[in-house]
C-alpha cells in the first residue's frame, strides 16, 4: 500500500521532470544531479553500515539491517538515473565542452571519465550481488568496504566536484562518506524506531551522534583549508555558497545538520521521539546540502525542477525499498 | 548508622525514596547507578563549563586578533573567526571535562579513605550485585519505616 503511494509520488516527480527537461534543460541537469548525489548516499551506506555490521556484530546492526538492505535494493534507479546525466553531460560539466584545455584535463576528460564510471558500476553492483546474498559477509567485509570507499570516493569527485573544475579538496569524498553513513543510519532509525526493542535505540542515537560529529569535523575542515589558505582556485566556490540566499542555506545546514542533533543527541538520546525527529531533521539537511552543494554551479536559485528532480528521486527510491520490505514480509507470512 | 541490604534495585530506589520523604539521611550504595533515584548536577555543571571554556576561548581570540594585536594576514579580516573553532572546541572540551572531573570528586566527598559503612557485613557487595541504604545521623525513625520495606538485611554500624 505504502509502496503504491511512494510509487505515485515518484510517478508525479518524473513527469514534471520531463516538463522541466523540455523547458528548462540547464535547470534540470542541475537539480538532478544534486537529487541523485543526496539518494546515492542511501544505498552506499547501506552496503557499507551492512558490511561494517558483518565485522563488528552488535544488536544496533540486527535491528537496521532489513531497513539497510531494502536501501540496498535502491541501488539499480542508478541505472535510468545515469540517462539525463549523460545525456547532459556537456550542460553540466565545464570539462567537457569544447575549449581550451584545463591543467587537469588529463583526468577530467570524457574518455576516462567513462572508463571509470563502468568502473564504479561493476563494483557497485558486485557488491550489491554479495550484500544482499543470504550469506555471511564477513570474509568479503574488508575487501568490499576498501573498494567502495575508494570507489565512491572518485565518484563524488566526478559526479558534484568537478562541477566546478577548478575546484579542489581532498577531503571531499571523505565527507560524502560520512554522508552516507549518516543517511542510511537516519532511514534505518526511522525504519526500526516502531519494532526495536528499547534498549536498541540509544545505541543507533549514540552511533547517529558518532556520525553527526564526524561529518561536522570533516566538512569544517574543509572550510577552514579552504579559507585559511585562500587560493583563487578554491576560495570561489565558497564565495558563491556563502552570500545571500546560499549563505542562509549554509547557516541552516549548520544548525540543523550540527547544531541542533548534537545537541539533543547529546541529552537526550534515550527518548525515541528525538531519535526519530533528529533522523528526520538530518535526511531533510542532507537533501538541502546536496541542493547547496550543487545548485550554486549556475548563478540562480532553487526552482520547482530542483524540486521536482527531488520528489522523483524519493518517490522511486522509497518504491523500490518498499516493495523489497513488503516482499520480504509476505515470505515470511507464507 | 544504619545499613540495610535489598534483593534488587526497585527495592532499593523505593524504600530510599520512602525514607528521604521521612526525612531521614539516606543513601544509597549499588554496582549500577539507581537510575532516577537521584538527579546528579554534574551534566548541567559540564554543560555551563563547557559553553564558558568555547566562548572565552573564542572571545580570548577575538579580542587578541580585533583589539589586542592587529594584523594584516595575506588581507583576511581581522575576526579570522573560522580559525578560532578548533581552539574553543578544544577549550570548551577541557572545560567541560575539567569541571566534571572536579564536580565528581567533590560531590563525593572524595579522597574519602575511610568511611564507616565499609564495616559493614558482605558490604564488598555493593561493587557486584548488592543494593545498600545507608541512613546516618538521627536513625530513630528507620526501624518502623524499614518493616514495610522488606529489607534482606538490616545492621547497626557505629559511626
Amino acid at each position: 500500500m505504502t509502496a503504491r503511494r511512494a510509487g505515485i509520488v515518484g510517478s508525479i516527480g518524473l513527469v514534471l521532470c520531463g516538463l522541466g527537461w523540455a523547458l528548462d534543460p540547464a535547470t534540470f541537469a542541475l537539480g538532478w544531479v544534486a537529487a541523485v548525489s543526496c539518494w546515492l548516499a542511501w544505498p552506499i551506506g547501506s552496503m557499507a553500515l551492512l558490511m561494517i555490521h558483518a565485522l563488528t556484530g552488535g544488536r544496533w546492526g540486527d535491528a537496521i539491517a532489513p531497513c539497510l538492505r531494502a536501501g540496498v535494493a535502491t541501488l539499480p534507479l542508478l541505472l535510468p538515473a545515469l540517462v539525463p546525466i549523460l545525456l547532459l553531460t556537456s550542460f553540466l560539466y565545464p570539462w567537457a565542452r569544447p575549449g581550451p584545455a584545463l591543467y587537469n584535463a588529463f583526468y577530467l576528460n570524457l574518455p576516462f571519465a567513462a572508463g571509470r564510471l563502468l568502473v564504479y558500476l561493476v563494483s557497485w553492483f558486485g557488491l550489491f550481488w554479495l550484500v544482499l546474498r543470504p550469506r555471511s559477509l564477513a570474509a568479503m567485509a574488508p575487501a568490499g568496504l576498501l573498494l567502495l570507499a575508494v570507489t565512491f570516493t572518485f565518484a563524488t569527485i566526478d559526479l558534484t566536484m568537478s562541477l566546478d573544475p577548478k575546484f579542489n579538496s581532498s577531503i571531499y569524498g571523505l565527507i560524502a562518506l560520512a554522508g552516507t553513513g549518516l543517511t542510511a543510519l537516519s532511514v534505518g532509525i526511522l525504519g526500526a524506531a516502531a519494532t526495536a526493542e528499547e534498549a536498541v535505540l540509544p545505541d543507533l542515537a549514540r552511533l547517529l551522534l558518532g556520525t553527526v560529529v564526524l561529518w561536522t569535523y570533516l566538512d569544517f575542515m574543509q572550510l577552514l583549508i579552504v579559507w585559511q589558505s585562500d587560493l583563487a582556485s578554491d576560495a570561489p566556490w565558497y564565495v558563491v555558497r556563502s552570500v545571500g540566499l546560499w549563505g542562509g542555506v549554509a547557516l541552516a545546514v549548520a544548525i540543523g545538520h550540527f547544531l541542533l542533533p548534537f545537541g539533543l543527541l547529546l541529552s537526550r538520546q534515550r527518548s525515541r521521539r528525538v531519535s526519530v525527529g533528529v533522523s528526520a531533521l538530518l535526511l531533510a539537511m542532507e537533501g538541502l546540502r546536496a541542493w547547496w552543494l550543487v545548485l550554486p554551479t549556475a548563478p540562480r536559485s532553487p526552482s520547482w525542477i530542483d524540486a521536482a528532480a527531488l520528489l522523483a528521486i524519493v518517490g522511486c527510491s522509497a518504491y523500490l525499498a518498499l516493495r523489497r520490505r513488503d516482499a520480504v514480509m509476505v515470505a515470511r507470512h507464507v | 548508622m544504619i545499613l540495610v541490604s535489598f534483593a534488587d534495585r526497585d527495592a532499593m530506589v523505593h524504600a530510599f525514596r520512602t525514607l528521604r520523604d521521612a526525612g531521614l539521611a539516606a543513601e544509597t550504595y549499588s554496582p549500577m547507578p539507581p537510575d532516577e533515584a537521584d538527579r546528579s548536577p554534574i551534566p548541567l555543571l559540564m554543560l555551563l563549563f563547557g559553553l564558558l571554556g568555547a566562548f572565552g576561548s573564542f572571545a580570548m581570540q577575538a579580542y587578541a586578533t580585533t583589539l589586542g594585536y592587529k594584523l594584516d594576514v595575506g588581507g583576511r579580516p581581522n575576526l579570522a573567526w573560522p580559525s578560532y573553532v578548533p581552539c574553543a572546541f578544544e577549550t570548551g572540551v577541557l572545560f567541560a571535562i575539567g569541571a566534571g572531573f572536579l564536580a565528581y570528586f567533590a560531590i563525593n566527598r572524595l579522597p574519602h579513605l575511610y568511611d564507616p559503612v565499609d564495616e559493614g557485613a558482605g558490604f564488598d557487595a555493593a561493587t557486584r550485585d548488592g543494593w545498600f541504604v545507608a541512613i546516618r545521623g538521627d536513625t530513630r525513625k528507620a526501624p518502623a519505616l524499614l518493616e514495610d520495606l522488606r529489607p534482606t538485611s538490616v545492621e547497626a554500624l557505629p559511626e
